[in-house]
């Protein structure tokens, strides 16, 4: 075999030796409307040699006998001719299916998308592969319909992803499954590594995932070598991240004038130490990273040959955040070999590393809450006192919020957390009997979570008084060191089974798969002994471990561990059925038991059934204008979700809590507290979906479009019970999210050397709780979200605020409130329920924190070897709770500048309330209430790639760079660093002010050999 | 062709050795039992229903936090907020100022608190009785959730009144809700789980100091009747008590608010808090919360629960009980080794602090350690017990004058005060009034004095308080989680 190719290279070679003897012109036109086609390549294969048709399809070339001229263009079928004799060659060619022919990932095997009745989408790897963000997924944001990505600005920090809606209280995150491999994140992936993400959305394609399935699929596939190919690639990009839209504050002046105010507002002492506190500090600016830091590089071979396909890839990335000192250190590697023992038999194995060196995070609130009067750092004619930080005015938040740059700076930095994962794979599989292939899997994921952290004693300078405290007044060091390791371990046995009888077409799978997952860890503290000589454990990393000798007291050492494990064993099946290509069917079937339930109840099944029908393959379909490729499908299915609160392993046995303890004089005995009560009936959550909708091209492939309705119901919500005094796990309440899916694209080609597309998406979410318990407590000052029957999940819930009281005779005029002491000033909650006085029973729905809609989309232009991305990413129709700058009732915290326009008598304002510290004014209300609508630039890029003649000599196959701008602008009304606030499900889009969405520019460069 | 026999054999070796690996079809594949530590269905090594009794115990951390003082103490005339000004605000307006909102954080804590731990004890009365288990020991455990369990809703009637009476062990949500009880019926329902108690516990336990014993019972049961004004039976529990000579009054006053006197003579029933040797803390917030709000050596707490010139002004010349309830900022700390406080008000932002939860300087230096951790929570002492004998046998006529008036010298004299003057029912009875308000100042003790005398109408109004303040209004959570069942309290 290997001769042949040889031979033929060597025909191939020998011919173009020749002269070029011959003129060849002709006209190239579309068989289904016989128009000219502009912009065809006409290329004489296996050399560099070739034009494109004018606009009016005409071309002309030189070349041999003998040759093969190749005609191709964006959605027509290639067209190969050779040169005989002939002078004139016309071309008419036909639309190409073949792109529909696409292989897409599906669990458990590949499928052809056309024979597809459910809703998968297909992303390729190099459109993460180039994007900033550590997590592939948070670089889609905005470009998959039905898929939601609300991104944290947090180094490292996963971003909230659901798929078509919020259907669970506890788990709404989709599986993600790598190389066949379950897992709950993606974080050992490297996102140069991947070769193609699917997103499967529907009943039909996830209920082979069973009880896995309910929340959406993510399946990543990560690169192999293709045959016959050897290729290195080395990548490296740098980037800098800068904070904007900082929330306004009050400075100096501003927090004097107000404070000054409250107090005399609330009849107290004016504030006596000014005088020590004379700093006007922007705790945002002190503490932040200015052009915090990204840096990648890659570096991957792929090798293939007959027998065997090899492909090894190493990353490194540095990437600091936007707080002082946070820094990630990645580095990962990968090998992936599959070799061919026979023509029937093959094995193969994967390894995944990575290794971590996580930043130790920090947050913006305190800088948000934090005085402007005080100094941060303390300068005084006294070496002793000289350099030291400052506390906060004991009055004005001292006791409650830590100087923010002493924790940025020093007490943050005091740990060492590192993470260590191993994911690799191992198969075998044989085709047999012509139509059958046996494949058996074995996976393994160890994770291991590693931390040293050391408490300081740290000085801080006290204005009031002239003297030096221990921060947080701390006296004692200690040192804590943890361990905790995640094992998991799966099986797959998968029979498939394809073949063709005439026009029916099928294809199935049947298997088996085991996962045993287990948890474990360890940790342990210890202090110093404040009576010995040794003094504190000394501010060293070399002497952060338990025992530490002799400054740790072993008297004070504690240990730990906890411990889970958890096994489910599933039957699995699938056929793929199609009639002539025009008639379709897909049904599926799993049934899962899992080891958490009881064991009556441990089983449950689940299934999917679709249709569709294409209906361009129909011959009374052939006169419709510019219709390329029309299909109609539907889908119907029962899915489940393992929902269960965090820290949840067995929810069938209550244990007894850990820490319940009884104290007898000095004596300490452990006491038997159940956590819960236990449940036998309980069972996985279960959601009913289905989803009709067609999938369209038009104009010779040009025009995309595609549009889908979906339901997902969710029932027997498994809920955890608090009722604040016990707790149970039941099922209970049904939630349901509908919508629809709408993408478009157009491809089109202006001449030979300019080409263009752009498109969208857009998705409808409508959510709504059909029943459920009434949700736990709602404390006064807390957040404002609900999850209550008849509205959507995490719903704001509190008062209508219709303006402020502006005088006695204004409060006397109206109902009378039972919400707590109130003046003038003081918000007008509104008696929604009409009884003539203000309650609690007056607190309704004042925000839903579900978007509306959520919407992407992009252009992108290619002239010659520089193309130009630009994407945009929204949201609408969503409300934000502003949960930061309310204030508190324990702490003085700085204002937002809003209230410059406070109320401070008769008419001064209608909305900004009198400066007062009692909560009245703090109760969730539409005054928190913002408008979480956005819309945000979300990558410009511009890429040019190297002339290949230049690289040739070289020997380099390709050179690209490129430059990216990441979030350059969002038009958003929301008042916080980012209109982007995920959380859990049912307590989402609450803005605690923690931490910005950066900006992000990126230069990079993409080296193939 | 021998390498194509090799690889034969290789392919079929590996296949074989995949499939080994435990094909788990077989049930106890999915058998796995929570690791390291027993699931509910599994048999204790401990015999009955012991470990859970110390579950109870542990949860009584649950009703001994910063809640009892708001509730019991900052109501009065002679406590309040405390701390900086704008610090607490909101709980300042609802509990100094009788601005009650039933949805304050407190509220629901103090709520949820109890019924968390009345759960826990039907759970053992409950498995008790199921089990018909008639032993010492399992009789003894049934003791002791009764008497924990009347103390909960001694104090729920206390702050709320009416409340559902809950005996069920919590299967499902729903057994959670019930209508609200008449303070008749609860009051019969204490009264009868007290009995049982009393009959039950033993008189103290070996190597358990603090646990609750029978002279709990009887000194609960005494209070009820006190607060029926039931004076008789009243009269003749504390009498029974009095006699039994288990308990005495501590002779040091300054012991008595210290470690040292953690589980003392004059003990009832505590919630116990502690400091281990490896410096593990098992403590609520209640005393760090009362500690001296300052920097440096003087932040010993957050600084609630602070004196009111009308407590500093109610002690008589030469009660020393004055300097044992009463710290003064800019002054020394009297004996307690901190030397002298920071000035008010340039430095601390209140003259006086509660030196009750105040601590022994060495302790603090001991353990590097400011806030107060390790100081038991006092639920009812043996002064109370002399004191409600004195005002129950003065308001009965079952005591002679002579012996009420005895009660009152007995608390006197260790203040080292001299003997009462009052004499006649009406002289005596302002006598004991003053009395408990000097004894039990910064405890919770007197807001209810004062509602249960009647007085709370007057000695209040200035505060805001109205007839309604007596009861505490509903959480809202709760009423919102029963659906309905449970009604809120009149007026609010």
């Amino acid at each position: 075999m290997k001769a042949k190719i040889i031979l033929l290279l060597f025909f191939l070679f020998s011919v173009s030796g020749f002269a070029q003897n011959l003129t060849v012109s002709g006209v190239v036109t579309n068989s289904e409307d016989n128009m000219p086609v502009p912009g065809v390549n006409v290329i004489v294969k296996g050399t560099s040699r070739g034009v494109s048709t004018d606009f009016d399809g005409n071309y002309t070339i030189q070349v041999n006998r003998g040759e093969i001229l190749e005609f191709s263009s964006v959605g027509l079928k290639t067209v190969s001719i050779t040169i005989g004799d002939q002078k004139t060659i016309n071309v008419s060619m036909v639309t190409d299916i073949a792109t529909l022919d696409e292989v897409v990932v599906v669990g458990y095997g590949t499928a052809k998308k056309r024979d597809l009745t459910g809703s998968i989408v297909s992303i390729k790897g190099d459109e993460v592969a180039d994007k900033p963000a550590t997590n592939p997924i948070a670089s889609i944001q905005g470009k998959v319909a039905g898929l939601s990505v609300v991104n944290s600005g947090q180094v490292g920090q996963a971003p909230d992803i659901r798929i078509r809606g919020t259907s669970s209280r506890y788990d709404v995150g989709p599986l993600f499954v790598i190389d066949g491999i379950f897992a709950d994140n993606i974080d050992f992936v490297n996102p140069n590594d991947i070769e193609s993400i699917e997103v499967l959305k529907d009943a039909s394609s996830l209920a082979v995932f069973g009880v896995r399935g309910a929340n959406g699929v993510i399946i990543i596939t990560t690169k192999t070598a293709k045959k016959g190919e050897f290729k290195v690639n080395f990548n490296s990009s740098i980037g800098v991240k800068n904070i904007v839209g900082a929330p306004d504050l009050a400075d100096a002046t501003l927090f004097r004038e107000l404070y000054d105010e409250q107090l005399v507002n609330e009849g107290a002492a004016p504030f006596s130490h000014y005088d020590k506190f004379t700093g006007n500090t922007n705790w945002v600016e002190r503490i932040s990273n200015k052009s915090a830091f990204i840096q990648t590089s890659n570096l991957s071979i792929q090798n293939a040959t007959e027998k065997n396909k090899l492909s090894f890839g190493l990353g490194y990335r540095m990437e600091e955040g936007l707080i002082k000192d946070e820094e990630l250190q990645r580095i990962t590697f990968n090998l992936n070999n599959e070799y061919n023992l026979t023509d029937n038999f093959k094995m193969g194995l994967t390894i995944n590393g990575l290794q971590d060196k996580l930043p130790n995070t920090g947050s913006f609130s305190s800088s948000l809450n934090a005085t402007p009067i005080v100094d941060p750092i303390h300068f005084d004619a006294r070496p002793e006192f000289n350099g030291l930080y400052n506390q906060l005015p004991a009055q004005i938040g001292g006791p409650q919020i830590g100087n923010p740059l002493l924790v940025a700076e020093v007490t943050k930095n005091k740990s060492i957390p590192q993470r260590y994962r191993f994911v690799g794979s191992m198969f075998a599989e044989i085709d047999f009997l012509k139509d059958f292939n046996f494949k058996a899997t074995i996976y393994g994921d160890y994770n291991n979570f590693r931390s040293r952290s050391y408490t300081p004693i740290v000085p801080i300078y006290v204005s009031e008084t002239d003297e030096i405290d221990n921060f947080n007044g701390n006296q004692l060091t200690r040192v804590n060191q943890s361990s905790s390791t995640v094992f998991n371990f799966q099986q797959d046995y998968i029979l498939s089974f394809a073949k063709e009888y005439g026009k029916h077409d099928i294809n199935a799978v049947a298997g088996f798969t085991t996962t045993q997952f287990a948890s474990e860890s360890i940790s342990g503290s210890v202090q110093h002994d404040p009576g010995s000589s040794a003094g504190i454990i000394p501010d060293n990393q070399r002497f952060w471990y338990l025992n530490v000798f002799p400054y740790g007291d072993p008297s004070t050492r504690t240990s730990n561990s906890s411990q889970s494990e958890r096994a489910t064993s599933s039957f699995l099946s699938r056929a793929i059925y199609n009639y002539d290509s025009k008639y379709l069917l897909n049904m599926s079937y799993r049934r899962d038991a899992t080891s958490q339930l009881s064991p009556e109840n441990r089983a449950q099944d689940f299934w999917s059934i679709g249709a569709g029908w294409v209906a361009t393959q129909e011959d009374f379909m052939d006169n419709i204008k510019g219709l390329s490729y029309l299909k109609i499908k539907g889908s119907t299915g029962v899915l489940g979700n393992q929902a269960l609160p965090g820290g949840t392993n067995y929810p069938y046995y209550p244990g007894v809590s850990q820490g319940a303890t009884a104290v007898f004089g000095n004596e300490v005995i452990p006491g038997f507290v159940q956590k819960f009560e236990e449940n036998p009936n309980l069972q996985w959550e279960t959601v009913r979906m289905w989803e009709t909708g067609f999938e369209s091209r038009w104009f010779a492939n040009r025009l995309m479009l595609n549009a889908n309705y979906y339901n997902r119901k969710t029932e027997n919500l498994l809920v955890f019970v608090d009722t604040g005094v016990q707790t149970f796990f039941d099922n209970f309440g049904e939630i349901e999210n509908k919508g629809l899916e709408f993408e478009m694209s157009w491809d089109g080609e202006i001449n030979d050397d300019f080409s263009y597309s752009i498109g969208g998406n857009l998705t409808t979410i409508d959510n709504k709780v059909l029943s459920t318990f009434e949700d736990a407590p709602i404390f006064a000052n807390g957040t404002a979200s609900r999850t209550v029957t008849g509205q959507p999940i995490g719903s704001f819930y509190g008062y209508i605020v219709d303006g402020l009281y502006q005088s006695n005779a204004d409060i006397a005029s109206l109902p009378p409130s039972r919400l707590g002491a109130y003046a003038p000033g003081d918000f007008k909650f509104r008696d929604v329920n009409d009884d003539g006085e203000i309650t609690p029973a007056d607190r309704t729905l004042i925000g839903n924190p579900t978007p509306d809609f959520t919407y992407g989309f992009y252009a992108n232009l290619k002239y010659k070897n520089v193309s130009l991305n630009i994407d945009f990413q929204g949201v609408y129709g969503n409300e934000i709770y502003r949960n930061w700058g309310n204030g508190n009732s324990f702490a003085q915290f700085n204002f937002r500048t809003d209230l410059q326009d406070r109320w401070n008598g008769s008419g001064s304002s209608n909305w900004e309330p009198r400066l007062f510290s009692t909560n009245y004014n703090r109760l969730p209300s539409t005054y928190m209430i913002e408008d979480g609508s956005y819309i945000r630039i979300r990558n410009i890029q511009l890429n040019y790639s190297i002339n290949s003649n230049i690289l040739e000599k070289l020997k380099i196959q390709q050179l690209k760079l490129y430059a990216n701008v990441q979030n350059l602008f969002t038009w958003t009304k929301a008042s916080g660093f980012t209109p982007e606030a995920g959380g859990s499900p049912t307590s989402f889009g609450v803005d605690g002010g923690g931490y910005p969405i950066p900006v992000i520019s990126t230069l990079g460069l993409s080296l193939t050999f | 062709m021998k390498n194509i026999k090799l690889i034969r054999k290789l392919k079929i070796f590996s296949l074989v050795a995949l499939l080994a690996i435990p094909f788990s079809c077989q049930d106890d594949f999915l058998d796995r039992l929570p690791l390291g530590e027993v699931a509910n269905n599994e048999e204790l090594g401990v015999g009955g229903q012991e470990a859970a009794m110390f579950g109870v115990y542990s949860l009584l951390n649950r009703v001994g936090g910063w809640e009892r003082f708001w509730f019991g103490s900052i109501r009065s005339d002679d406590s309040q907020k405390g701390s900086t000004t704008g610090d607490g605000a909101a709980f300042g307006t609802a509990f100094n100022d009788f601005q009650y909102i039933p949805t304050i954080g407190l509220n629901n804590i103090w709520w949820n608190g109890h019924y968390e731990v009345i759960f826990a004890c039907n759970e053992v009365i409950n498995n008790i009785q199921e089990e018909g288990l008639t032993d010492p020991g399992s009789l003894a455990n049934d003791g002791e959730a009764r008497a924990i369990r009347a103390l909960m809703y001694f104090e729920l009637r206390r702050d709320y009144g009416e409340v559902p009476i809950i005996t069920a062990t919590i299967d499902v949500p729903s057994d959670a809700f019930a209508p609200k009880s008449t303070i008749a019926d609860i009051d019969t329902f204490i009264k009868n789980d007290l009995l049982i108690a009393e009959a039950n516990l033993p008189q103290s336990w070996i190597g358990f100091p603090g646990r609750s014993s029978s002279g709990f019972a009887k000194s609960l049961l005494a209070k009820l009747y006190l607060y029926q004004n039931d004076w008789s039976n009243a009269y003749n529990k504390c009498k029974e008590i009095i006699d039994s000579q288990v308990y005495s009054i501590e002779p040091n006053l300054v012991n008595l608010f210290e470690r040292v006197g953690n589980n003392g003579v004059e003990s009832i029933f505590e919630i116990q808090q502690t400091v281990t040797e490896n410096g593990e803390s098992f403590n609520t917030n209640y005393f760090i919360s009362q500690g001296v709000r300052g920097t440096g050596e003087w932040n010993l707490g957050w600084g609630f629960n602070v004196p009111t010139t009308n407590l500093v002004n109610a002690f008589e010349a030469g009660d020393k009980r004055k300097a044992n309830t009463l710290l003064e900022s800019g002054q020394d700390d009297g004996g307690f080794g901190g030397g002298v406080l920071p000035a008010h008000p340039s430095v601390l932002a209140q003259p006086y602090w509660n030196k009750k939860a105040y601590t022994m300087k060495s302790i603090r230096t001991t353990l590097a350690i400011n806030g107060n951790r390790w100081e038991n929570i006092k639920i009812i002492r043996y002064a109370d017990i002399i004191l409600m004998a004195a005002e129950a046998g003065n308001e009965s006529g079952l005591a002679p004058q002579s012996e009420v008036v005895g009660y009152i010298n007995q608390i006197r004299s260790r203040a080292g005060l001299p003997n009462t003057t009052a004499t006649g029912q009406g002289e005596i009875r302002d006598a004991i009034k003053q009395e408990r308000r000097v004894e039990f100042a910064l405890e919770e003790y007197r807001f209810y004095d004062l509602v249960r005398w009647g007085d709370a109408s007057t000695v209040l109004s200035g505060l805001g308080y109205l007839p309604k303040h007596a009861l505490f209004p509903i959480p809202q959570d709760a009423i919102d989680q029963s659906g309905g069942v449970i009604v809120q309290n009149p007026n609010y």
